[in-house]
């Protein structure tokens, strides 16, 4: 990974058919100090994961063209340190279990609080700087 | 006038028109019997008389022996014979049959022609007669004794000829009840059958009626004036409609929780999504109210807005959907407004199924007249059908257009699933006709009744290559407006 950064530039992909969520996830975690790119469309999202790959990924499980599940596995193909974090509006025990069995980092319910998110997406970075230090 | 007193039961009725028949019949079997008995002491009148012959033959006979030896012993036998013959036709004897014929004219000639034939027997029997004296005399007898069998002979015929006549009388009388009362009788039955089956038609019609749904129940007060019996069974009709038609509502209750049941994921993901966004959007407002200039506060707090708009319209739509509603609302329903109502309230449930839509809705509106939250019933139905027969990917075509020449709006829901075999396809509107696990086969035997009870048709076409086509035809509103 080349990043002029120093290494703690992390990059964050949004990806959700809801447009707001995007907008606001970037506002918030711009300002946090991530490299945030949103998509509501998984399909170019993922082309654009395979040109320069990114660290946390936050996808809407239920989406049209491929659903959220998919998108763990791609991204777990293309980059297997990335950090997937699931957020759905119809949440199933079974789908939450599947994910878990996946890899996925979190799985979170619609409506959720910028807290919950927050800490979860802090957790997900301190995880991915120190992996990326011990190395 | 005399119907102002029948009676109002058709029980009442039989028994009046079996007691009408069993009195005529009964007066025909007393005119019967009465010519029996009088038929009967006509033959023992015609018995008294062989008597009569056979004594006067048994008093010839002496006399004949008489005759021959001049044995006065057989006249003194012939005399008490005579004596015995005298008795009947004199009516002294017990024989009634005799009696009425003693008055008659001839009766009494042929006493006196007994007193002469006896006469001359005493004579006879008395001593003292010279051989020309008694030769005469016997001539005598012989002439006498001839001209009282004739005597009798002739009362015979004519007492034959009297029951002869009298038969012909009973015969007549016989034939002119007969020709009486069989019309009568056919009168009779006419009148009853029309009583009985007036009310009874009168009950058939109104069902027909109901059926076609001109009516709603079958109205009893003409009839029970006339049939207490046929007031009860549409008393009993009635309810029957009122049950059958709480059942269908049931019915199609049942139904409408079924469906709503297969959208709930999709429902709650839907009203997350604007939940999530206001929540968001609401928090970010918070957090860093601020540092942001008026612009981005403003087009925030919209998004707020139209989030729970978005929300209040999904909240609307499954409200409109599950409510029952009286089958009687019906209202003026533009078919695009219902179906592009019907997409919204399935739209998530689209995007699950992963299928793609084509829509081709017309840009006039296509007004027809209805119950909306049914009409949308149907829809939903459809729309679910073709949803889970995809499972995954597919198209889902909707299409809208007006019959050329017709007046009718036709709306044609398509799937590239695979379609519905022959075999199948006869009984997919049958209730609880299912091909799926967890289906229960009430969706399309629902929407079929709806659909008829907005005198519309819905049918079903399905390629030998798959795909299938749901095709719903609906009277367009200004065509029932002139029929009314
Ligand atoms: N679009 C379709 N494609 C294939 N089969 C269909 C379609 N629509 C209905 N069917 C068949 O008709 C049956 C009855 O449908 P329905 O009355 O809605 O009951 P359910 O959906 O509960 O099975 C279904 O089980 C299915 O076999
Ligand atoms: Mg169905």
């Amino acid at each position: 990974m080349s990043d002029d950064n120093g290494g703690s530039h992390l990059r964050l992909l949004v990806i959700d058919d809801e447009p707001i969520v995007g907008k606001r996830l970037k506002q918030l975690f711009t300002k946090m100090g991530l490299g945030v790119e949103t998509f509501t469309n998984p399909v170019p999202a993922m082309e654009a994961m395979e040109r320069c790959p990114f660290d946390i990924v936050v996808t809407d499980l239920k989406m049209n063209g491929m659903n959220g599940m998919e998108v763990l596995k791609r991204v777990k193909d293309i980059n297997p340190e990335a950090k997937v974090v699931i957020i759905t509006g119809y949440a199933q025990l079974d789908t939450a279990s599947e994910a878990f069995r996946r890899g996925v980092f979190d799985f979170i319910a619609k409506p959720f609080r910028l807290d919950e998110l927050k800490r979860v997406i802090v957790k997900a970075m301190s995880g991915t700087l120190l992996a990326r230090r011990q190395k | 006038m005399s119907l102002l007193f029948l009676p109002r039961t058709i029980y009442g009725k039989l028994i009046l028109s079996f007691s009408a028949i069993f009195v005529l019949s009964g007066f025909a079997a007393l005119a019967a019997i009465y010519s029996l008995y009088s038929v009967e002491g006509k033959i023992g009148l015609i018995e008294s008389f062989y008597g009569i012959s056979q004594k006067i033959l048994e008093v010839r006979s002496y006399e004949k022996n008489f005759l021959l030896y001049e044995n006065r012993d057989e006249l003194v036998s012939a005399m008490d014979k005579l004596e015995d013959v005298r008795a009947i036709i004199s009516g002294r004897s017990s024989q009634d049959a005799i009696n009425h014929f003693v008055d008659r004219g001839d009766t009494k000639l042929c006493l006196t022609e007994l007193d002469t034939y006896s006469g001359l027997m005493r004579q006879l029997t008395g001593p003292g007669y010279d051989k020309d004296g008694m030769n005469n005399l016997k001539v005598k007898l012989r002439e006498a004794g001839h001209a009282f069998m004739n005597c009798t002979m002739g009362l015979d015929s004519a007492a034959k000829e009297h029951i002869a006549k009298d038969v012909r009388r009973y015969k007549a009388v016989a034939f002119v009840l007969v020709i009486l009362i069989l019309p009568m009788c056919a009168f009779m039955g006419i009148i009853l059958a029309n009583w009985i089956m007036t009310p009874l038609r009168n009950i058939r019609r109104s069902v027909a009626q109901v059926m076609k749904g001109d009516i709603s129940s079958i109205p009893v007060e003409s009839t029970k004036k006339i049939c207490v019996e046929c007031a009860e069974l549409i008393d009993a009709l009635n309810k029957m409609l009122q049950t059958i038609s709480d059942k269908h509502q049931q019915f199609m209750q049942t139904e409408k929780l079924v469906a709503l049941g297969k959208v709930t994921a999709g429902i709650a993901h839907e009203i997350n999504n604007p939940l999530n966004n206001i929540s968001l959007t609401a928090e970010m407002l918070m957090e860093d109210l601020s540092g942001m200039d008026c612009d981005e506060r403003r087009s925030m707090i919209r998004d707020i807005v139209v989030q729970v708009d978005r929300a209040r319209e999904i909240v609307r739509n499954l409200l409109d959907f599950s409510r029952p509603r009286k089958p009687s609302v019906w209202v003026k329903v533009d078919l695009r407004d219902l179906l592009n109502n019907t997409l919204a309230f399935l739209k998530n449930q689209v995007r699950l199924s992963g299928a793609d839509i084509k829509i081709d809705i017309p840009e006039t509106p296509v007004i027809t007249m209805g119950n909306p939250s049914q009409l949308q019933q149907v829809f939903v139905n459809i729309i679910l059908n073709a949803l889970q027969a995809m499972d995954g990917s597919g198209a889902l075509g909707l299409k809208v257009f007006l019959r050329a020449g017709e007046d009718r709006a036709v709306v044609e829901i398509s799937d590239t699933g695979p379609g519905i075999p022959p075999e199948v396809r006869e009984h997919i509107f049958e209730p609880f006709f299912t091909t799926k696990s967890d289906g229960t086969g009430l969706g399309l035997s629902v929407s079929y009744g709806i659909i008829k009870e907005h005198k519309g048709d819905i049918s079903v076409s399905s390629g030998p290559g798959g795909g299938t086509t749901f095709r719903v035809e609906l009277p367009l509103w200004y065509e029932l407006d002139r029929h009314e």
